[in-house]
């Protein structure tokens, strides 16, 4: 399963995140340094031993003496923080020029478009006509601009581990710059509240170092084996590295039970809603589902993709993710297992 | 002149008098019609509390659903509810109105005088205030609860995405919003002319130079967000287009309303916070605060930079890094200005003898606090650490810190300090104490867990969090503290509710207190003080009263006096010499009556009912128009009053008397609201990618006349109240004069208020077209509400010339209306720039 | 006909202006350089025109400067009246003068901290 660390800011894993790292220990720093002077001077203020003669009785009130206390106030208090603002704010500019620019075309040769849907992310990558939800692929050590929109509500983008976060408005098309050094998965998901599912609004970004990475836009911008026709003789994708669901139904031509299954999604309101390249299915409303079962997990990170959870997800998607805009679907046991496995052989 | 230089006591015939004036009303009537601050703030506190309470529970609620990762206790709906009221609970029906009540209760007795300066005006905006508590929470009864966070961005609470919920809560908002601008103008008026004889600004206790500046505050930042909701309620019901990106709107402007409103709310939370450590800390450490100045200076500069902070709130919208670092110098600028009162307050238990009483110890828990707080908040100001932190739990721990640590410990300070005062019975300092360390080991073991949960990587607003996040231990610590911090909150309001009946009674000073409260009795009479107390220095119950005749000579004319009607010493700004006295209001139920009319109002247009718009619009006109009456009969049954002790003129014109100063406010509030009109228009402009090109509204005779018209107005009245002897004469001449001007000043309006008409009708603008058209048809309605204001009160001043003998009271009516119509000039000006000169220009 | 007094009005009333000028200075740099920075830059870029973004910045940091003048010649005169009237025995303007050197101080450093922002940062990026 996946490492808790791993959606953490800590460690920051390339990029912006790096950056913003050492901005952010400095800070934790001369924050906790600043807190316990100040505490520990409270402490002793309040607890020191007082000489004798400066003991007044209960009506004796010290009359008011301007000259060190107002010298104490204004230097302690007034001077010093701002030094010591002045250095983290400097920092903080310095910071800022180096990660608040967007990346501009020549930087960052990959481009990505995200566009955040209630409660889910489309992804795609329009040098290559490749669609995809909830997961970007990308390739190590380059610099990737993200572009993002939404057409509902705002939604916020935040991988911790690569870059701060950076909102989808509507209207808009706001950019961010991922990086990520090592190939590996890291979580993200929207940060700004979107509505009532904004808790499981989630998506990985799969780091693959470079040749992995060519493969796996290439598998992705073909249909599946499977998806139409028995004869659609494409070589299997190579870039499925961490796929969840392991039972795949041989590369070879399609059993009977997909294609059962690939009937029973055409000829249901499936197609209204979901695209699968290489059929008649074109719908826009939901998720691109021409190689679903090469992701992860299902229903923006609320299941993992696999058999029993797809049927969960089938039949009763507001049971498990209530608001988001699929209506459940009524199907009999063998008809549902069809549908799996033709969903399953998306790969 | 010199007849009053001699002490003569009153007799016992003059105080009953005097006490017969002040007699608080008795049974229902009290309920309904007592105007007194010290009711109206004890209102407020109490209400505000059952909020607290209410506010506390849904967050308890919501505490126990995120104790373990997948949680089913709450439904995702009820959770977003939740957190959006708890939200809304906390800042609009809880924060704000607890501390306008504080000030309300406080404010006059710490300054020496015997209410506030409008009591009838405080009164309504009570009811406002309950109002809107009540509609904003009869959402749960009609199962339509607000769910768009206690911030609604659009387009989540815009026309397509939310239902009438919504429209519960932006009513419910303005409701409060027009109750806390209401107090903010008392509050003004109040510190700057009802001071005691002698206190010079330099003398000011430091709660009053807080709550003055909260209420500049108040002013500028609440009338945007008044604003702001009153657009996105039309673009909801009356297709305006202010946030719809398809027709020229932005999304974005609404967050820039909210958070210029937004961020100066923390520190209108905030700041009375500080300002109630600077009373009590000194106190208890017996020693005077040290470095008076600097914490003033302090006091100004956050208040003044806190409206410069709002983008902070927007950092990862996708603004231009140098807009980002912009306000990220002025986030961080602001911190230093705390550093100051830190240092005072620190330098302050230095220099004394601190005792360890219970508003001791919640002061000390505050500085704890808080100072953890403000270096998170540091942190969050940089915009490159926000974009990490922002919307995670880091930022829900970096909040509480500020406004438990910084506005609740101190409140709770502030009981226990004030609570003999406002009772005359002292809080058991065992269970005190006991309560004290309760609610700050349960603040810690809430909050504290949380800055390490949101830089895990836990954002905000979930309803739950999945087991590979690694942060369920920290949320179920969390849930722990949250409950010890809740039997915290309920021991202290045990050991405060117990002291009621058993607690040992108190003088009038049982602390040893330096400020004038403490001067009255415990609890206060109703006038506060028999003798207004005279002042030579900042601390005066510890230093000898000032020996300056023409202060004596004041608290002599007001020693038990006038007794014919309620009045205060009003006296001068700068250094609070003797000026006038100044009426204040005696019961009345007009002003519940009004706010109910307005309440009334928003509930007809909930439910689409026209007839039950056009009654509470009845409501309200016989409701201002009796209280209206109920004032000019007042003020006009002692037609052959004398000035207070023979020298203090119980009415005069310019900056003499509270309504000068109301006027100015209010002039002052509509310019703000033109101001955010403008503002939101020239903002959809540049950042619209299509305006209508050439778009000015394009009528220069009928906008120029428009403010021909004003210009009229102000001349009239200004010319009449010019007219007439100020002392009780009645001259046949300044009545001409007076009548001539208040018909001539109605004309002018009247006829700005048509041509302003004219120009909304022949303009040839849809307002449903494009956002451009509905902001300036925003503008123009802006405009008319102005000019209607401007009829109302020059009504009044007409009202004032026929009821009055005397001729007084008209010219300051009058001298009133000029002033309000000038407001009303410059909202003319700045909707004209923006409608022609500005698009105008730029073509 | 009351009493009003009419003493050291010249003094007081300089001391007040040097109160009020540096909260009012800060306000404007903050509002303008906002305004002018991202106003200018967005409504170039919205009608996709290059915005020019060094006459931008300089009109940024000169209003700045002349804000900033302004703020510390306030906190001038406040030191100044503050000075005198120890010496008058006022106390009023001897707190007014040294609360305006306060605000001057302080806000004057806040001048400062944004006007720096164009020289280091793009200034429309």
């Amino acid at each position: 399963m996946i490492d808790a660390r791993i959606r953490s800011v800590f460690p920051p894993a390339g990029g912006v995140a790096d950056r913003v790292d050492g901005h952010l220990q400095l800070l934790l720093v001369a924050g906790s340094v600043v807190w316990v002077i100040v505490v520990t001077a409270m402490f002793v203020a309040v607890l020191r031993r007082r000489r004798a003669e400066r003991t007044e009785g209960d009506d004796g009130v010290p009359g008011d003496e301007p000259g060190r206390g107002h010298l104490v106030v204004a230097f302690l208090g007034g001077v010093a923080p701002a030094v010591i603002i002045l250095g983290v704010m400097a920092d903080s500019v310095l910071t800022l020029r180096d990660t608040g620019g967007t990346a501009d075309a020549s930087r960052a040769p990959v481009v990505v478009e995200v566009d955040g849907r209630q409660f889910w992310w489309e992804v795609r990558y329009p040098e290559h006509d490749v669609e995809t939800a909830n997961e970007i692929h990308i390739p190590t050590g380059q610099d990737v601009r993200v572009e993002l929109t939404s057409d509902d509500v705002i939604h916020s983008f935040w991988v911790p581990q690569l870059a701060g976060k950076v909102d989808l408005v509507p209207g808009r098309t706001n950019v961010v710059t991922l990086h990520a050094d090592e190939p590996g998965t890291y979580w993200g998901r929207c940060a700004e509240y979107c509505g009532l599912q904004h808790a499981w609004m989630r998506f990985v970004v799969v780091a693959h170092d470079e040749p992995e990475y060519a493969g796996w836009l290439e598998a992705q911008g073909r249909p599946a084996e499977s998806p139409g026709r028995t004869d659609d003789g494409a070589g299997g994708p190579d870039g499925g590295d961490e796929t969840a669901g392991g039972a795949r139904p041989g590369a070879g031509p399609d059993t009977e039970e997909v294609a059962a299954g690939r009937e029973i999604f055409m000829s249901s309101s499936c197609v209204y809603c979901h695209t699968i390249a290489g059929t008649e299915a074109r719908g826009t409303l939901g998720p691109d589902l021409t190689h679903l079962a090469s992701r992860q997990m299902i229903g923006a990170g609320v299941l993992p993709n696999d058999r029993e959870s797809l049927a969960r997800w089938i039949t009763g998607p507001q049971d498990v993710k209530p608001g988001n805009a699929m209506p459940g679907t009524d199907l009999s046991e063998d008809e549902l297992d069809a549908l799996i496995t033709y969903l399953e052989s998306l790969e | 002149m010199t007849t009053t230089d001699e002490e003569t006591r009153p007799t016992a015939e003059e105080r009953s008098a005097f006490e017969e004036v002040w007699a608080r009303p008795r049974g229902w009537r009290r309920v309904l019609t007592s105007v007194q601050h010290k009711s109206v703030g004890t209102r407020y506190m109490v209400t505000a509390a059952v909020f607290f309470f209410v506010g506390g529970v849904q967050a308890l609620f919501m505490r126990v659903q995120l104790a373990q990762p997948e949680q089913q206790v709450l439904s995702a709906q009820t959770y977003n509810e939740l957190f959006t009221m708890h939200g809304t609970t906390m800042m609009f029906l809880f924060a704000v109105p607890f501390l306008e009540g504080l000030a309300a209760y406080l404010l006059p007795l710490m300054l020496g005088a015997r209410d506030m300066p409008f009591a009838r005006y405080n009164t309504f905006n009570y009811w406002c205030y309950l109002f809107a508590g009540i509609l904003l929470y009869s959402s749960f009864l009609v199962g339509m609860v607000p769910d768009a966070g206690w911030f609604a961005y659009v387009p989540l609470s815009g026309p397509e995405f939310a239902d009438k919920a919504m429209d519960i809560w932006l009513f419910g908002l303005a409701l409060a919003e027009l109750a806390a601008i209401g107090a903010a103008i008392e509050m003004i008026v109040v510190v700057l002319g009802m001071r005691a004889p002698g206190m010079s600004l330099d003398r000011m206790p430091i709660f009053a130079w807080t709550m003055l500046s909260v209420a500049v505050m108040i002013v500028l930042a609440f009338v945007p967000l008044l604003v702001g909701s009153m657009l996105l309620e039309l673009d909801r019901n009356a297709g305006t287009a202010f946030f719809d990106t398809e027709r020229g709107g932005d999304p974005l402007l609404w967050q820039h309303l909210f958070w210029i409103f937004g961020h100066p709310e923390v520190y209108v939370m905030f700041l009375p916070g500080a300002a109630v450590i600077s009373q009590v800390l000194p106190v208890h450490s017996r020693h005077r605060l040290v470095g008076y100045p600097f914490v003033v200076a302090a006091v100004v500069v956050t208040a003044i930079m806190s409206l410069g902070l709002w983008v902070h709130h927007m950092y990862t919208t996708g603004l231009p890094p140098v807009t980002l670092s912009f306000f990220t110098a002025a986030s961080m600028s602001i911190s230093v200005a705390s550093g100051v009162q830190v240092v005072a307050w620190i330098a302050t238990l230095w220099s004394g003898r601190p005792r360890l009483t219970v508003p001791m110890l919640f002061s000390l828990g505050f500085l704890f606090t808080f100072v953890a707080g403000g270096i998170t908040g540091v942190m969050v100001a940089s915009a490159p650490f926000d974009a990490q932190a922002h919307d995670t739990y880091f930022v829900v721990a970096h909040f509480h810190y500020v406004l438990i640590g910084g506005m609740l410990f101190p409140v709770l300070a502030g009981l226990f300090h004030w609570w003999p005062k406002f009772t005359g019975r002292i809080p058991s300092a065992r269970l005190g104490a006991v309560s004290f360390w309760l609610t700050f080991g349960g603040f810690h073991l809430t909050f504290f867990p949380m800055h390490l949960t949101g830089l895990s990587g836990m954002p905000r607003r979930v309803f739950t969090y999945d087991a590979t996040l690694g942060v369920g231990l920290l949320n179920l610590l969390s849930t722990v503290g949250a409950f010890v911090l809740a039997s915290g909150f309920v021991l202290a309001a045990v050991t405060l509710l117990a002291a009621l009946r058993r607690g040992e009674r108190s003088g009038p000073n049982p602390w040893g207190a330096d400020s004038l409260e403490w001067a009255a009795d415990s609890p206060p009479s109703s006038p506060n003080f028999g003798r207004i107390p005279v002042v030579g220095s900042r601390a005066p119950l510890w230093n000898p009263p000032p020996r300056d005749p023409e202060l004596d000579r004041m608290a002599a004319a007001f020693d038990h006096a006038p007794q014919n009607v309620r009045a205060t010493p009003f006296t001068t700004v700068l250094d609070a010499r003797p000026s006038t006295a100044a009426v204040q209001a005696s019961p009345s139920i007009w002003p519940v009556v009004t706010a109910g009319g307005l309440a009334l109002a928003f509930v007809g247009l909930l439910v689409e009912s026209a007839w039950v718009v056009g009654a509470s619009v009845l409501v309200i006109a016989a409701g201002f128009v009796a209280w209206e009456l109920q004032n000019e009969r007042e003020l006009g049954a002692g037609e052959a009053r004398e000035p207070v002790g023979g020298r203090y003129p119980v009415e005069a014109p310019g900056p003499r008397s509270p309504g000068w100063w109301g006027a100015t406010a209010a002039a002052v509030v509509l310019v703000v609201a033109v101001a955010t009109v403008a503002f939101s228009l020239l903002f959809l402009e540049v950042n619209a990618p299509v305006w209508p090109a050439g778009g000015t509204l394009g009528r220069p005779w009928l906008s120029a006349g428009t403010g021909l018209a004003v210009v009229l107005a102000i001349a009239a009245a200004w010319w009449g109240s010019r007219h007439g002897p100020l002392d009780h004469a009645a001259t046949p001449e300044a009545r001409g004069a007076h009548l001539t001007a208040a018909a001539t000043t109605g004309l002018a309006g009247t006829a700005a208020l048509v041509l302003t008409v004219a120009q909304w009708v022949t303009a040839d603008l849809d307002h449903t077209t494009h956002a451009y058209d509905s902001g300036v048809l925003a503008l123009l309605g802006t405009l008319g509400v102005a000019i209607v204001l401007g009829l109302g009160i020059t009504g009044s001043a007409l009202v004032a010339r026929l009821t009055h003998a005397r001729d007084v009271r008209p010219r300051i009516m009058l001298q009133n209306a000029a002033m309000l119509w000038a407001g009303v000039l410059v909202v003319w000006a700045i909707a004209w720039a923006a409608t022609d000169l500005v698009p105008g220009a730029v073509v | 006909m009351t009493a009003v007094p009419a003493t050291r009005p010249r003094t007081v009333r300089a001391a007040v202006a040097a109160v009020l000028i540096p909260p009012a200075a800060w306000v404007t740099a903050l509002g303008l350089s906002y305004l002018v920075q991202d106003f200018a830059c967005t409504a170039y870029t919205s009608s996709g025109r290059p915005p020019p973004s060094t006459v931008i910045g300089a009109l940024v940091i000169g209003l700045d400067a002349v804000l900033l003048a302004l703020t510390l010649a306030a906190g001038a005169v406040a030191w100044r009246e503050h000075r005198r009237a120890a010496g008058d025995d006022s106390p009023l303007t001897g707190f007014l003068g040294l609360l305006g050197t306060a605000l001057s101080l302080g806000f004057a450093a806040g001048i400062v901290m944004i006007a720096v922002n164009p020289l280091v940062l793009e200034v429309c990026a």
